[in-house]
């Protein structure tokens, strides 16, 4: 036992900065989770606050806004979650048939760029873009005779904005997850087929959709715990007072009510609370991925 | 990108340059008595008293009196981040506490320091009070509500002195004509029982709504100069039919209400004209608490907003605009009419110049219809207060210090210290200490003294130091205007300093204001439930009504009876509560 600690000790040791940065930025501040049974007073500071029990949650139902941001909350997720599903699979298909292999990869790499741009400046894009007298309202008023639409102050059009775009910026990262997946597969298992006669489609059918299916179930599964994250950047970068009623979700109410009116405790009840579904969402996704795609980290 | 960034900076270091300015320009005061002469007569007294015999001071009081025998007290003080003081100096030895010690012979101590960011002063402070350690003298930072509270609990723990008598005696008659200038009401708030436990600071008013327009457009389509919000109104259309910036790209009213209705590009001027305060609760006629946002007056105002956007007059999609995009509207030179306070040419007005060296921005101060008066909503203008420990030999000394802070804060050697210690670096030592006490129309009355001054009314060597810089450049405009009109790009300095002070505050100046203090600037617990969600729900209203209500009235009083049912009479009841408990 002690001959296997000292051989694993430098392990140990490389391990140790990475612990200490979890320690100290993610473990050690959880300890602030408390204020969200405090009523803050920020002289006083987390500690010497006083407890008020469940108070803050009690608010939290009161007000008439909650039930929306909620229901906006998961919609939004929800949408995004269904369309955010099926593209990355369907275009990661369309990829692996392509024969001309330096398309592919240009294709591929196009695609996966916009993942690492900021919210902040895809959203200033798409207010140009999107803007009465944008682009977008030019080209339709041009060809088409369309009278302007003011698409981010429509409840419609912001939504299909938000999902849209949302989709368009992350697909490419989902298809190179697909993409991987579908190079394990055995090249003999089409030889196989083609020997047979299978057709292109009966190939998609039966050898590729199976063999990557384990993936599928995987991202499907993993992806519950976003249910309650419709996305903070993108929204409070695009919405506006019309349409708050469509888009105002759990994570920009908690900055306004939390950060600009300077409620933090109100902020972190909602967090905690956020926190707290999102851990049973991940447990359960966590058994449907170990029961259906045999994925195990423990 | 790049480019925007590079003006925000720029924008953002000029400003600075002005904020620093203005907090030294803050000080122009009181018909010419004031400043100079003033400053001359308080350093004979000093000097005077010192040489009469120190009995004179124990049997009268005098506000400038010097102490006999040098007097010691422990303080503390809130202070910027990283102080870096003139070489020799520091907070306890310096030019001005050597000024004040040769004015009042007092020396202060320092038992701590703590910077002002983070609430780090605010904390190190309660702790001291908690520890019943508290120092001689001592400043309270906060919100008028959290000094209101820590001063109870300072009285009711009989921890600090009562300065009523302090301050009745010793005030000086600039300080006491400063508070009656505002009725006393900054005073009162720091009462307990009727009596006075803290020394306040109170700031001037300044941020009144006028209407900016682009005065080249304006000359060059021959309209008249504005009167009434309707000439204002008629300049729009004209802007709009006529489109002086061409290809239809003109904006007539680039405007916003994002967030907050008043502010930077917003519709207030259009409120003032009803009376009508969209974010204040405040006593009404009948001395009830009354909320301005769902007043009459916010109807009438928002029914002109909505024929505005029938007309084009403001665009399209103006829910959408923030400051940053209207901004962009200034840059580029489309925007024909604004809403600003009297230093929007400082800032952001000034950007249309950059890329526009003909334009010209002038701002107009118009009385409202209902009551012929410039209209105003405001908090009180309150800032820290200043105590006295319980036991301390002399209670009447911060009284002193701050008749002597506030006679010569307008004056020469201030305004060289101030900015010997605030020039080019932010974070050299502020080593001035002292509350401001200002009456409400200080800005208002320099800028009639300089508009005096301009015209010759006034002779200008009268004028207190602090306004000198302005009446200069704006005589040098002025003149220059009159024998060969240049384009005020080309004096940048010049120009700004004529709009802000001669034609902002000196046309404002003419007319009789109306100023409307919040009756209440604490939370309630209903305000810290509901106030965000009922903040939101009056502006979804407002811009609804201004972009989509066929039936105004209805929609309006929809929102009334929601914004009541939903909390908003709730907080009104708890506000009269609190104002009768008090």
């Amino acid at each position: 036992m002690l001959r296997k600690w000292s051989e694993q000790l430098h392990f140990n040791l490389m391990l140790l900065p990475g612990m200490l940065l979890v320690l100290v930025f993610s473990v050690w501040p959880m300890g602030g989770i408390i204020l969200a049974f405090k009523h803050f007073i920020p002289t006083k500071g987390i500690w010497g606050s006083g407890w008020v029990g469940w108070d803050n949650y009690a608010l939290l139902f009161e007000t008439p806004v909650a039930k929306q941001v909620f229901t906006n909350t998961v919609v939004i997720a929800l949408m995004k979650m269904a369309f955010g599903f099926f593209i990355p699979i369907a275009f990661a298909l369309m990829l692996n048939e392509l024969r001309v292999r330096w398309f592919k990869r240009t294709v591929q790499t196009v695609v996966y760029l916009p993942h690492f741009l900021s919210w902040v400046l895809i959203a200033g894009i798409l207010r140009d873009l999107f803007a009465v007298d944008g682009i977008f309202n030019q080209l339709l008023s041009k060809y088409f005779g369309v009278e302007p639409i003011m698409f981010l102050g429509e409840h419609f059009w912001f939504r299909t904005i938000i999902v849209s775009s949302d989709i368009w910026k992350e697909f490419g990262f989902g298809t190179i997850i697909y993409l991987a997946a579908l190079t394990a597969i055995n090249p003999a298992l089409y030889e196989a087929a083609e020997m047979d006669g299978a057709s292109r489609m009966e190939k998609l059918r039966y050898i590729t959709l199976p063999g990557i299916a384990a993936t599928i179930v995987l991202v499907g599964t993993l992806s519950l715990q976003n249910v309650l994250n419709a996305g903070f950047d993108q929204i409070f970068n695009l919405y506006n007072a019309l349409v708050y009623d469509s888009s105002d979700i759990i994570d920009t109410y908690v900055y306004r009510a939390g950060l600009e009116e300077g409620h933090f405790e109100i902020a972190t009840a909602i967090g905690l609370m956020k926190s707290a579904i999102s851990f049973v969402l991940i447990v359960i996704s966590y058994f449907l991925a170990s029961r259906f795609a045999n994925y195990r980290i423990f | 990108m790049a480019m925007n960034k590079k003006w925000t900076v720029l924008a953002l270091a000029s400003m600075l340059t002005i904020m620093s300015a203005c907090s030294s320009n803050n000080g122009a005061n009181n018909g010419n008595e004031a400043g100079g002469n003033k400053e001359a007569a308080t350093n004979a007294n000093a000097g005077g008293n010192n040489a009469a015999a120190p009995a004179d001071t124990a049997e009268k009081p005098d506000p400038f009196g010097k102490y006999p025998e040098t007097v010691e007290f422990t303080t503390v003080r809130p202070i910027g981040n990283n102080p870096q003081f003139p070489d020799g100096q520091s907070y306890e030895e310096n030019d001005y506490n050597t000024f004040m010690q040769d004015q009042l012979n007092v020396k202060p101590k320092f038992v701590w320091t703590a910077p002002q960011d983070g609430f780090a002063y605010k904390k190190k402070l309660e702790l001291a009070i908690n520890g019943n350690d508290i120092p001689d003298i001592f400043e309270i930072t906060g919100t008028p509500t959290d000094i209101q509270a820590t001063l109870k609990r300072l009285v009711d723990a009989d921890m600090i002195e009562d300065l009523t008598s302090a301050y009745e005696d010793y005030a000086s008659p600039l300080v006491k004509d400063s508070f009656a200038n505002q009725g006393n009401q900054v005073l009162d708030l720091f009462k307990i029982d009727g009596k006075q436990y803290a020394m306040p600071q109170q700031t001037s008013l300044e941020n009144f709504n006028f209407v900016w327009i682009r005065d080249d457009w304006r000359k060059k389509l021959n309209l008249p100069e504005p009167k009434t919000m309707d000439d204002v109104l008629a300049i729009g259309k004209a802007f709009k039919e006529k489109d002086p910036f061409g290809g239809g790209k003109t904006v007539p009213f680039a405007m916003q209400m994002e967030s907050e209705p008043a502010g930077l590009f917003g519709p207030g001027f259009l409120f003032d004209q009803f009376e009508a305060y969209p974010r204040l609760f405040y006593k009404d006629a009948s001395s009830n608490i009354a909320y301005g946002g769902i007043q009459p007056g916010i109807k009438d105002a928002l029914k002109i907003m909505s024929q505005m956007y029938k007309d084009g007059l403001l665009e399209k999609d103006f829910a959408l605009k923030d400051t940053g995009k209207l901004q962009e509207l200034l840059a580029s030179g489309r925007a024909g009419i604004v809403g600003q306070a009297w230093w929007g040419v400082w800032y952001p007005l000034f950007m249309t110049l950059q890329n526009v060296p003909d334009a010209d921005w002038k701002p107009y101060a118009i009385p409202a219809k209902t009551n012929g008066k410039i209209n105003f909503g405001t908090t009180l203008p309150v800032g820290d207060v200043i105590v006295v420990k319980k036991g301390f030999e002399h209670p009447e000394l911060p009284v002193k210090w701050l008749n002597v802070y506030n006679e010569n804060r307008k004056g020469e050697f201030f305004l060289k210290l101030s900015q010997e210690t605030f020039k080019d670096a932010n974070d050299k030592a502020p080593i001035l200490w002292g509350l401001t006490i200002a009456p409400g129309d200080e800005i208002l009355n320099s800028a009639k003294q300089i508009v005096g001054a301009v015209k010759g009314e006034i002779d200008a060597a009268t004028l207190p130091f602090t306004n000198k810089d302005a009446f200069n450049n704006i005589k040098q405009y002025i003149d220059e205007l009159q024998d060969q009109p240049q384009a005020p790009s080309k004096n940048m300095l010049q120009w700004q300093n004529t709009r802000s002070w001669y034609d902002a505050m000196g046309g404002a100046s003419g007319y009789e204001l109306n100023v409307v203090y919040s009756a209440f600037d604490g939370q309630t617990p209903t305000m810290e439930k509901k106030l965000t969600a009922l903040n939101d729900l009056q502006m979804k209203a407002y811009h609804s009504i201004i972009m989509k209500s066929t039936d105004i009235d209805a929609d309006f009083d929809k929102f009334v009876s929601d914004w009541k049912a939903q909390g908003g009479d709730q907080i009104i009841t708890e506000i009269t509560e609190a104002l009768a408990n008090k």
